[in-house]
């Protein structure tokens, strides 16, 4: 109920949502890397899945030879041979 | 792990830490929330590799004990370690320094002196020229007068016309040119080379025997030398004036080649002297003239040298011409004068020429023609070994 009523004020006051409702941004560049922002830290790691926590559930990479080259309180950069990139509840 | 330029980071030091346990990546997020300077995250066997600053890495403890966690280092990277290690191997700083001064030193010496261009002259007279004025192996570059070496060379070494002295790298490169003198007979009369009258005589040593106006044979005394004189062999010069007859037959039908105006292009390859023709006729024309324009050549300067060309070939057509025997003549007079040109010494001086229809048929004129030229016509011819020893 409540999310719901910040995503309606949010699109009201044509707000981004990521910043406003407190989301995961992820960008991925091609097959390179992924840059996932916004998010609540690191699950578990290996060189084939690479799993980060964010918000409401968490985001698990896969692929070959993954390494997390940056990661800052709120940025991370994964790279590595990004296999897939699956968002699970 | 990704290769990074950290300057900073380096120039600080930084630690490769392992972190091994249950649960790694809790320190990770530990450290991520403490605001831990952490980067190239690695997994390797159920372990995770990171990097950190040296400053914080003491930290890292506290925190892996709450993940329970085993931290270590695994490798120390950044100047403060580079210059650590040096110091603790004070003897390998000390031969590096010796060895770089050694370097130094010795790339600034000369190490080897050559000599090119010395055919007649040896050239250890050379390098000892040059090592009297401080060019020599072992020296300093520095210290080395190229001015002074050149100079000193070319006064102890008096058969030299040129002296340079250039350095390439650590060695001495000294380049000489020879004088080159020019043979003379030995002492003996001068003679007359060619028949003529004698216009000057300029004596120079010995005993003019002709005067101005005498008509002369070639073999005949000019000036005699003096065996018993301090210059005992004749010099000077005799100037006459000589004649050359030349006799020269000239057609009167002359045939001359023109072009048509057709042509033909062919491409020729070339391997080793043996050409093979690609595409174009090459036996089109009856007459032709060639001109080849080089297209493409690989290897150029080597005995497999290959060349493409195109070569073009200009039909040709003869003009049979009927010329007067005064135009003849003229044709004669020129190419004459050509030929007796090329005929006189460099120092004669061409001042007549003559020419005379000998005869003439329907096809042809026979052209006789008279030069007159001025020229030194002595020339030494040496006494015999027994004539000079009865002189004296």
């Amino acid at each position: 109920m409540f999310r719901k009523l910040r995503q309606e004020l949010s699109e009201i006051l044509e707000l981004p949502l990521d910043i406003s409702m407190d989301l995961p941004k992820v960008t991925i560049v091609g097959d390179l890397g992924v840059l996932i922002q916004n998010h609540r830290g690191l699950i578990q790691y290996s060189p084939e899945r690479i799993v980060i926590g964010v918000g409401k559930g968490q985001i698990a990479i896969a692929g070959k030879s993954l390494e997390i080259e940056e990661v800052s309180r709120e940025d991370m950069i994964v790279r590595g041979t990004i296999g897939s990139v699956q968002m699970e509840a | 792990m990704m290769a990074r330029k950290r300057i900073k980071e380096y120039l600080q030091g930084y630690v490769r830490v392992e972190v091994k346990g249950k649960n790694p990546e809790r320190l990770v997020n530990l450290c991520l929330t403490a605001g831990f300077p952490a980067w190239d995250f690695a997994s390797k066997d159920r372990a995770i590799l990171f990097s950190t600053t040296l400053a914080r890495y003491r930290d890292i403890h506290r925190l892996a004990r709450r993940a329970r966690c085993v931290p270590h280092i695994v490798k120390r990277v950044g100047l403060p370690f580079s210059v650590g290690k040096i110091r603790r191997r004070p003897w390998f700083l000390l031969a590096a320094t010796l060895v770089l001064a050694v370097l130094l030193y010795l790339s600034g010496s000369v190490w080897s002196v050559q000599v090119t261009g010395c055919e007649k002259v040896d050239p250890e007279r050379v390098l000892h020229a040059a090592e009297s004025a401080g060019l020599a192996p072992g020296v300093r570059r520095s210290n080395v007068s190229t001015f002074r070496a050149e100079s000193a060379i070319a006064l102890q070494v008096p058969e030299l016309s040129w002296v340079y002295v250039r350095f390439q790298g650590m060695l001495a490169v000294i380049e000489v040119v020879e004088k080159s003198h020019p043979e003379t007979a030995g002492p003996g009369d001068v003679v007359a080379s060619r028949d003529g009258v004698v216009q000057s005589v300029l004596v120079l040593s010995g005993v003019p025997v002709v005067n101005p106006g005498q008509t002369v044979k070639q073999g005949d005394l000019l000036i005699a030398g003096m065996p018993s004189g301090t210059l005992p062999g004749a010099r000077g010069s005799v100037v006459a004036r000589t004649w050359y007859e030349i006799y020269r037959e000239i057609p009167l039908v002359q045939q001359s080649a023109s072009r048509t105006g057709r042509k033909i292009e062919m491409t020729v390859v070339r391997y080793r002297g043996a050409e093979l023709t690609l595409w174009g006729k090459s036996n089109a024309f009856e007459w032709y003239e060639v001109e080849d324009y080089p297209r493409w050549k690989a290897l150029r300067g080597t005995e497999y040298a290959l060349q493409i060309f195109t070569r073009v070939l200009f039909e040709l057509k003869w003009i049979r011409a009927v010329i007067s025997p005064e135009d003849a003549l003229a044709v004669a007079e020129r190419q004459m004068r050509l030929t007796i040109e090329r005929q006189l010494p460099s120092d004669a001086k061409l001042v007549d020429l003559s020419c005379k229809i000998e005869a003439t048929t329907q096809d042809m004129i026979a052209v006789q023609a008279t030069a007159s030229a001025v020229e030194d016509i002595g020339e030494v011819r040496p006494w015999s070994h027994q004539e000079t020893e009865v002189d004296r």
